[in-house]
């Protein structure tokens, strides 16, 4: 499938159960990330009987903690979610970074810079400045 | 958790059915309320309902939108009935409560109608408030 399909495909996954943002597109790959709502990706595999699979934990930029898990997808093949859980006072916001194949440290440190200065992460700071 | 149909055929009716019954809700929801109370309540009238199911059939609405259902609702309903609500600033931000939240030692009484001519309601849909007399939270800049 080619990436402007699978792109397509991301896209049209907003109109699921969860929103789906684009961070970045790339020749071989694309960022983004999905807001999961009031639950974590356990939960949400759970609700949809999703395939899931945990694979590993990260600590990345200024200790923000990443839980990583492969999202067998029936059409986009392997999908590599790296969960960020972030407490607010006023609201809590679970989202997964996802990308079409596993990133490096050094890439995943980059999905999540282009994900804090995202709108949705924008807001969350304005919302809960204490974060 | 979702709730959930029979038949996804007539998922776009039962939805406008839920947030009609959600409206319903809120004119007869025991006083004195809050948010939580009343989103209890409106589960209730769900749960009672043979129409809608939980978990069980097609999927409408998860939980998380029903509480933001729930808030929207409440703040039409303030809006018609041209009740207070009670503000409470916060920076750039406006965060709007009803009934009065008791937490707050110092909140300011407001019409609807002057908050949503005058400021910028944030979408904030799918986020479940910590605080739940929270119906809203308006930017002062618009």
């Amino acid at each position: 499938m080619e990436t402007k399909e699978k792109i397509q495909k991301i896209k049209f996954l907003a109109h699921e159960n969860v929103d789906v943002v684009i961070l970045e597109e790339q020749e071989d790959n694309i960022l983004f990330f999905a807001e999961t709502g009031y639950s974590d990706l356990e939960m949400l595999k759970y609700e949809n009987k999703l395939r899931f699979e945990k694979f590993e934990d990260y600590v990345v930029l200024n200790n923000y903690n990443l839980k990583g898990y492969i999202y067998k997808s029936k059409s986009l093949g392997d999908v590599y979610l790296y969960e960020l859980s972030l407490k607010g006072e006023v609201y809590d916001l679970h989202v997964a970074l996802g990308s079409l194949k596993k990133l490096t440290y050094k890439e995943l440190a980059q999905a999540l810079k282009l994900f804090l200065v995202s709108e949705e992460f924008t807001l969350f700071t304005t919302v809960n400045p204490s974060v | 958790m979702f709730i959930t149909i029979k038949n996804e055929e007539y998922a776009e009716e039962l939805t406008g059915q839920l947030r009609l019954l959600i409206n319903r809700s809120i004119e007869n929801v025991p006083i004195p309320f809050n948010t939580e109370t009343l989103i209890q309540f409106c589960l209730l009238k769900i749960k009672q309902d043979k129409r809608f199911s939980f978990n069980d059939g097609a999927p409408i609405l998860r939980f998380s939108e029903l509480a933001d259902m729930a808030r929207e609702e409440l703040e039409w309903h303030i809006l018609i009935k041209k009740k207070s609500v009670f503000v409470v600033p916060q920076g750039d931000l406006l965060k709007v409560f009803h009934p009065y939240p008791m937490q707050c030692e110092r909140a300011f009484e407001f019409s609807m109608q002057s908050l949503r001519e005058n400021y910028n309601r944030l979408k904030l849909n799918g986020k479940i408030f910590k605080d739940f007399n929270l119906i809203a939270i308006f930017s002062l800049t618009n």
